[in-house]
């Protein structure tokens, strides 16, 4: 049993990692600021029940994401999960002529990851359906393991690998297409670079 | 050319390939992580650069996904804890 006395200083060094999720999730900083603070609050109250020595991180996270969903998600108008439905596996690499130019590049590949911009991928990311946004989030940017996303999100594994593949996708795709528009890959690009692009992209996991 | 007659030389279709790339990017991988799983399905090229591919994008999100929190954001909710204490909050009615 925690000891809420104790709860501050060792919850508050999360707090960065908690506001940039809420801010994902809510879209809206001041949300996001509300959302941070609903959650320390609800962990303070709860924090007796908090088994020392487990996952402090995760267990905020799963509070947060409850309060999101109580409170924060119905105000809000979200992709349907069917917008995924037509995510091709092969989308990229169809696009880009199949195997024959899948010639990986290392430096076109660094290129085009230091050439998105910061915005550009959280606009992706925010971009994506609730449930898949919300995986990768946890698996991606915050480094959960996959049981520990199960967790958070009170999902079965097989689930959670589920959004992601989809999500990690999605994801992909999205930002393919802003590398796409600046010139980047397709037909604006060089040959080597869109075949190095899409080899990378083409089999998301 | 791959050796590994399981594989089909397309990451999209091993399954090999597949599993050891969703191992690879659970949580926050290694350079030892990698190199193990590369070593390991290193009769196929495309699948070895598929993981390095995939774990320097993972990681390119997890460096320009992330934001800091308000420096007037800890003080709010040490307020806040401290009025909890108080009774002024009562947590239940969040």
């Amino acid at each position: 049993m925690a000891d809420q006395a104790t709860f501050a200083e060792q919850a508050m060094p999360f707090m960065d990692q908690l506001y940039s999720h809420a801010l994902r999730m809510t879209r809206n900083p001041s949300d996001a600021e509300d959302l941070v603070q609903e959650t320390y609050l609800k962990g303070y109250r709860g924090f007796g029940g908090f088994t020392e020595g487990t996952n402090l991180r995760a267990w905020l996270f799963r509070i947060m994401t409850n309060s999101y969903i109580n409170n924060y998600r119905k105000k809000q108008r979200r992709p349907d999960e069917s917008d995924l439905e037509d995510v091709q596996d092969l989308f990229l690499y169809r696009r880009l002529g199949g195997a024959e130019t899948a010639v990986l590049s290392r430096s076109a590949e660094d290129e085009l990851l230091d050439s998105i911009s910061e915005h550009e991928v959280k606009q992706a990311i925010e971009d994506l359906p609730e449930q898949y946004r919300d995986a990768v989030l946890l698996a991606d940017v915050e480094g959960f393991a996959y049981k520990e996303i199960a967790e958070i999100l009170d999902v079965p594994i097989g689930t959670v690998m589920s959004r992601l593949h989809r999500g990690r996708k999605r994801l992909q795709e999205q930002l393919y297409s802003f590398a796409e528009r600046r010139g980047l890959v397709g037909d604006g690009a060089t040959t080597d670079e869109a075949a190095t692009v899409g080899a990378g992209m083409e089999s998301s996991s | 050319m791959n050796e590994n007659s399981s594989c089909p030389g397309v990451p999209e279709l091993c399954e090999h390939s597949k599993a050891l790339i969703s191992q690879v990017l659970e949580g926050m991988p290694t350079i030892a992580d990698v190199a193990a799983a590369q070593q390991e399905l290193g009769h196929c090229l495309p699948c070895v650069q598929q993981i390095d591919f995939q774990v320097r994008f993972k990681t390119a999100m997890a460096q320009q996904a992330t934001d800091t929190a308000p420096p007037a954001l800890q003080l709010r909710i040490s307020e806040a804890l401290g009025r909890v204490d108080l009774g002024q909050i009562d947590v239940t009615d969040l």
